[in-house]
């Protein structure tokens, strides 16, 4: 059994540059031989440790019931089937290869502007996680207030976003971005997997958007998921040719929930799983270059020179089924 | 999402009825028939079509959360605004009429509807633009209350006023037979019966027009919000045959 240690740095503060907004869930994926496979754990519960250092305003203690509601969150999915179990406080900190899956404070002033991360142990052969571990950078203040602590940024809504990766999901494009002149602001998110946390003393990302919940549901399935739920297919292109890297939004005008998909490959295919059954309007848009590190390890070729556009159709998920494929015609910038 | 309820015209839809109602009032008020008044024949039979008006489907707006701290508000994305557009369906019906004045009847309709919607507002300055889905099935089964104004009856007794009230059973399928939606209605409404003959028992017999317009108020079926109630207006013109 090869193994293959993965790093991805995530929950970036204001710092990253990001011009236009982007939109979508990601799965993390290693190519295999010829396939790509999702990174995930095969087995449950997910066997987790604590490390046992603190920083001020927050003990090991705190940590640890903080980390643990946050796996409660993914927990509760009612359509996917996960499980995780608290197996104790180490002195290993995050980042060790040791087997045991950490979660902890780690001073890290060489990785500014970036709150948390997280590293993978992953078998080459079959995609399967063996080992996951996750930081939080203490460079920054922290708190685990119930309400939230002004000036500090909450660790129970990184830690979220922080085990929405360890489960295997990459960072999703449901956000607005306002850019200012020395930094961007995030100005609205839909999703707890965007990769630019929102500003200290907010609380909102401890709670799991449409978006995250299809991302997790599509990883770990629950037994009759594919059932009550629909899927689309289709491809996105420009000129004759298919559109890598565009973002497909589905909005779904009767519950409300974004969900979005990316093309990933160059005849511009895209799949969006996990949607309630009915009318979805569909919304495309390219990534700016600016933000394609967040999204793809070793950034593809990805087409950022088209106009942002709506479907012309409604397109119906079927309920226990998918759309057959359609193609979504963009127009150059 | 929020549920919303959305019964416009009232005003304009009760100034309506209540006109017509008081003009039949004096008629109505003697409910049986004056001798050599004409009564509506025992069974009817008819079919043709109805002009269905636009009916909403709701503005529901997608949304972000604000970066805020406390209860984040929320951010547009773009605004939505979806319709079903007029329509035409086809009718039949039959109706029995039990005394000289009422008269029940059932009947159903066919359509093939479309849904638009118009998307504006959007984060980032996309054009407005349209989205629509293509004809999608419509079956309506429907009962009514009929009452007519036998005393209000002119054109030589050939044409009767009438009042509606009743209730459906709406069935809606998509184009891509995926999604299958079912509700109900409520209408009321009035129009005009005429029959071209008079039988020596003074019966109206024989072929004849309806022409009917109502007020529905729609429960159910396709639409943007979870339990919304929607109304639109019909006009119907069909031929009939009495007996």
């Amino acid at each position: 059994m090869k193994q293959r240690t993965v790093m991805l740095a995530c929950s970036v503060l204001f710092a990253c540059v990001l011009s236009q907004p982007i939109e979508g869930y990601l799965k993390l994926t290693e190519q295999i031989a010829n396939r790509t496979v999702p990174l995930h754990w095969s087995q449950g519960p997910v066997r987790y440790f604590v490390f046992d250092r603190g920083v001020p305003g927050v003990t090991p203690s705190q940590l640890q019931a903080a980390v643990q509601r946050s796996f409660g969150v993914w927990q509760e999915v009612p359509t996917a089937s996960i499980a995780f179990q608290f197996a104790g406080f180490t002195s290993s900190a995050p980042g060790t290869e040791d087997g045991a899956s950490t979660l902890g404070f780690l001073d890290r002033p060489d990785l500014q502007g970036v709150l948390g991360a997280t590293g993978f142990l992953i078998d080459e052969v079959t995609g399967e996680i063996l080992e996951s571990d996750v930081f939080f950078n203490s460079r920054f203040s922290w708190s685990v207030a119930a309400a939230g602590e002004a000036g500090t940024f909450d660790v129970e809504s990184v830690a979220v976003h922080e085990i929405g990766h360890l489960l295997g999901l990459g960072h999703s494009g449901l956000g607005e971005v306002e850019v200012r002149t020395a930094a961007s602001r995030v100005v609205a998110a839909e999703a707890v997997m965007f990769p630019i946390a929102f500003s200290p003393g907010t609380i909102d990302g401890r709670r799991l958007k449409a978006d995250d919940i299809a991302g997790v549901s599509d990883l770990y399935p629950d037994a009759d998921l594919r059932g009550r739920t629909g899927s689309i297919q289709g491809r996105v292109r420009q000129s004759g040719r298919g559109v890598l890297g565009a973002h497909v939004v589905a909005f779904n005008p009767r519950t409300g929930s974004l969900i979005a998909g990316f093309a990933l490959n160059a005849q511009g295919e895209f799949g969006i799983a996990g949607l309630e059954p009915g009318l979805h309007i569909l919304r495309v848009e390219p990534i700016d270059d600016g933000n394609v590190n967040s999204f793809f390890d070793q950034p593809p070729v990805v087409d950022v020179n088209f106009k942002a556009a709506y479907f012309g159709n409604f397109v119906i998920a079927p309920r226990g089924g998918s759309t057959s494929s359609f193609d979504i015609q963009v127009q150059p910038k | 999402m929020s549920n919303r309820r959305d019964i416009p015209s009232w005003s304009l839809v009760v100034g309506v009825f209540a006109l017509f109602w008081g003009l039949l009032i004096p008629t109505i008020g003697s409910a049986q028939p004056r001798s050599g008044t004409v009564r509506p024949p025992l069974v009817e039979i008819g079919g043709g079509l109805d002009w269905v008006g636009v009916s909403d489907l709701g503005t529901p707006d997608a949304t972000m959360t604000r970066n805020e701290p406390g209860t984040p508000t929320r951010f547009t994305f773009f605004k939505v605004d979806g319709q079903i557009p007029t329509a035409v369906s086809l009718k039949t019906w039959v109706g029995v009429n039990v005394s000289p004045t009422w008269g029940i009847e059932g009947g159903f309709q066919y359509s093939r509807p479309t849904i638009r919607a118009t998307i504006s507002g959007d984060a980032e300055g996309v054009e407005s633009s349209a989205v629509s889905v293509g004809s999608f099935s419509q079956y309506l089964t429907e009962a009514n209350f009929i009452l007519h104004a036998n005393a209000g009856r002119f054109d030589q007794q050939q044409t009767v006023p009438f009042l509606l009230a009743g209730a459906g059973y709406l069935r809606q399928r998509d184009p891509e037979k995926v999604q299958t939606e079912t509700g109900r209605i409520y209408q009321v409404g009035f129009g005009f019966k005429w029959v071209a003959g008079i039988s020596r028992s003074r019966r109206a017999r024989g072929p004849g027009m309806r022409l009917d317009l109502r007020y529905v108020v729609r429960d159910g079926g396709f639409d943007f919000h979870e339990n919304a109630r929607r109304s639109f207006v019909t006009a119907g013109l069909t031929a009939l045959m009495a007996f």
